[in-house]
């Protein structure tokens, strides 16, 4: 599964630690979900979706190799 | 998992309490060297008790942040120490089969003395916290 995190946090000129803050979760959290070592839970993926201001679908979205393997 | 830790605050006593009793411990030693007078089995007990108290609250007490990315580190951590315990009794079970009659007691009273005495619960607990903090530390 690969995100878009890192592109919105760029938009919105934000820190990984100020985006940590806003999530209330660890800069630690917020780097392993850009590098695509952990996958968020639906209830952070909806908090992170509802701070940018988009859907969880423009932040999180399947590869190929993803549907292959499901 | 969040629910039956303690506060961060306790872990951060917790650490300072082990350095302070190993110092003293390793002074003590260090003393009872140099003038060849034992040290107390009160003493030996009352700091042991100590460390190992501290080790727990060190080991149940939460991160600055606890998230569900720091309870799935504690996850990964548990399981690793898991393995590790399974395969070292797995292990020294093999070990002991092979050795002769002699020797396969000696190394079940010695199993005994360590598994029994809670010191390798002890060793456990700290490899699981020396674990969790590694993979805190490093996997940015």
């Amino acid at each position: 599964m690969r995100n878009t995190i890192k592109v919105e946090r760029a938009k919105k000129d934000l820190t990984q630690q100020e985006l940590a803050d806003h999530l209330s979760v660890s800069r630690q959290t917020i780097i392993a979900i850009e590098s695509g070592r952990f996958n968020p839970s639906v209830k952070l993926a909806l908090k992170m979706a509802l701070f940018f201001g988009c859907s969880v679908q423009d932040l999180f979205y399947l590869e190929e190799s993803d549907l292959n393997s499901i | 998992m969040k629910g039956f830790l303690l506060p961060h605050k306790v872990q951060r006593i917790a650490l300072f309490v082990i350095l302070a009793v190993l110092f003293v411990i390793s002074t003590v030693i260090i003393l009872s060297i140099v003038r060849d007078v034992p040290t107390s089995r009160v003493f030996q007990s009352l700091a042991l008790i100590i460390l190992y108290l501290a080790i727990i609250c060190c080991v149940f007490s939460r991160e600055k942040v606890e998230d569900e990315y720091i309870s799935s580190l504690r996850l990964k951590s548990i399981a690793i120490v898991s393995i590790i315990a399974l395969m070292t009794v797995v292990i020294l079970n093999v070990v002991q089969v092979v050795q002769p009659y002699d020797k396969y007691l000696a190394l079940k009273e010695w199993r005994k003395e360590a598994f029994w005495s809670g010191s390798f619960i002890i060793d456990l607990a700290v490899l699981y916290f020396l674990i969790l903090k590694i993979s805190i530390r490093f996997k940015r």
